[in-house]
């Protein structure tokens, strides 16, 4: 496990995401896997979807995924994001706003908006999408993968433009260094939000079409 | 970030389409937004949103294609033409297209053409002109006051699709994508005050 994480750190993340605790010393992947309850093969197929940027799985591996685990663990993602990323950010942006004269109420407002949109985007799927899954895929319900693609870009552009606002074009005088310490906060958000992005769309609904056509 | 492009086909033929639908869906950074099947009318196409546009040159002749082209390009100025060749093109013609798909092309092979088309056009912005015109300046304006596009036409006695081209032109050169976002640099650049948005 350790050499994985020394590949790439960004892993970590998935760890509390999988209920994983630290601690665990020299333990193999496999083993902690193992007693985590969680399929090894999970485990590294999200690991490449992290780690390589075309990386797709195959019919055969997503046919083999376990649903309701990689639901699990996109709850708990969305309760990452929700209470711990974009609250830390959040704070950081009010910090913001305090020096930035009247343009701090645009500024959290528009971090409102965006935080608004992300929650309710997320108890959508949480409403709509996922529930198709544990229902064991039963009943007529089609969910509409156009507007949840079109829900993903929104929420990337808003993201992206919060940090062309923070380093472009707020005044060069507001608080530099705090600027530069949340830009890296939005980078790292900005990329684990679109890897989760193609987790549900590359992963989950081909997986979700596979057995309802199975049906 | 995940910015998708935009692709469009056009191409009467089923098989083909749809295969250039599959390969497209294999690569993350690319979208296929439109399949234009009906070869009545290939100067109207609404090309407004989209990067790149994949055409069989064997659909028109030389001369056709040439002024076609030209009035694609006219109506979206960054738009990149890849030709998907399915018989045998003269060098006059191949030399008209960014790119050339051949049918026997890898899946890989495709995306990777598909990829340095648009690597090209975001090398050539490098000496671009970043300053936002007085009429883009009027576009922004009336996007962060929340107007819609057909209002802002009305207003600025423009056509839709001039307003739409603006658009671009401002996100090309901002950076800035969503209207809450447009608003705020709006405001950062004095072009609105508070109370506009009010």
């Amino acid at each position: 496990m350790t050499e994985l994480l020394e590949a790439n750190p960004q892993l970590i993340l998935m760890l509390p995401r999988f209920d994983m605790k630290l601690g665990f010393g020299e333990k193999r992947v496999g083993e902690i896997c193992q007693t985590s309850g969680i399929p090894t093969q999970l485990f590294l197929l999200l690991c490449n979807v992290y780690t390589f940027d075309t990386y797709v799985p195959t019919d055969e591996e997503i046919a083999a995924i376990d649903g309701k685990i990689l639901i699990k663990y996109l709850i708990a993602s969305h309760d990452y994001y929700l209470n711990h990323r974009l609250k830390h950010i959040g704070k950081h942006i009010e910090k913001i706003a305090t020096e930035s004269g009247n343009i701090g109420e645009v500024l959290i407002n528009f971090f409102k908006e965006y935080s608004n949109e992300v929650e309710n985007h997320f108890k959508q799927e949480e409403s709509s999408l996922f529930p198709i899954l544990s229902e064991e895929l039963s009943g007529d319900y089609k969910f509409n993968l156009k507007e949840i693609e079109g829900s993903h870009d929104s929420i990337g552009d808003k993201l992206s433009d919060l940090t062309n606002i923070i380093i472009k074009y707020l005044p060069a005088e507001i608080m530099p260094n705090e600027r530069i310490g949340v830009w890296f906060d939005i980078c790292q958000l900005s990329k684990d939000l679109g890897k989760h992005a193609i987790i549900e769309e590359k992963i989950l609904v081909p997986y979700t079409e596979q057995k309802r056509g199975g049906k | 970030m995940m910015n998708k492009y935009n692709v469009a086909i056009l191409e009467s033929s089923n098989i083909l389409t749809e295969g250039m639908e599959k390969v497209i869906e294999n690569g993350l950074e690319f979208k296929l937004t439109k399949i234009f099947r009906s070869l009545t009318n290939p100067q109207n196409l609404v090309l407004s949103s989209i990067d790149i546009l994949i055409v069989n040159p064997r659909l028109f002749g030389e001369s056709q294609l040439t002024k076609l082209m030209h009035d694609w390009k006219e109506e979206n100025e960054s738009l990149n033409i890849v030709a998907l060749q399915t018989s045998y093109i003269s060098t006059q013609v191949s030399s008209l297209f960014d790119e050339i798909i051949e049918l026997d092309d890898d899946v890989q092979v495709i995306l990777s053409k598909l990829k340095n088309v648009v690597c090209k056009e975001n090398s050539n912005e490098s000496n671009e002109n970043f300053e936002l015109s007085v009429r883009e300046k009027d576009v922004l304006v009336a996007v962060a006051k929340g107007l819609q596009n057909k209002e802002i036409a009305d207003q600025l006695n423009i056509s839709v699709y001039t307003v739409m081209a603006h658009r671009k032109n401002i996100t090309k050169k901002t950076g800035i994508k969503s209207i809450a976002g447009l608003t705020v640099y709006a405001l950062l650049n004095n072009l609105i005050s508070q109370n506009d948005i009010k």
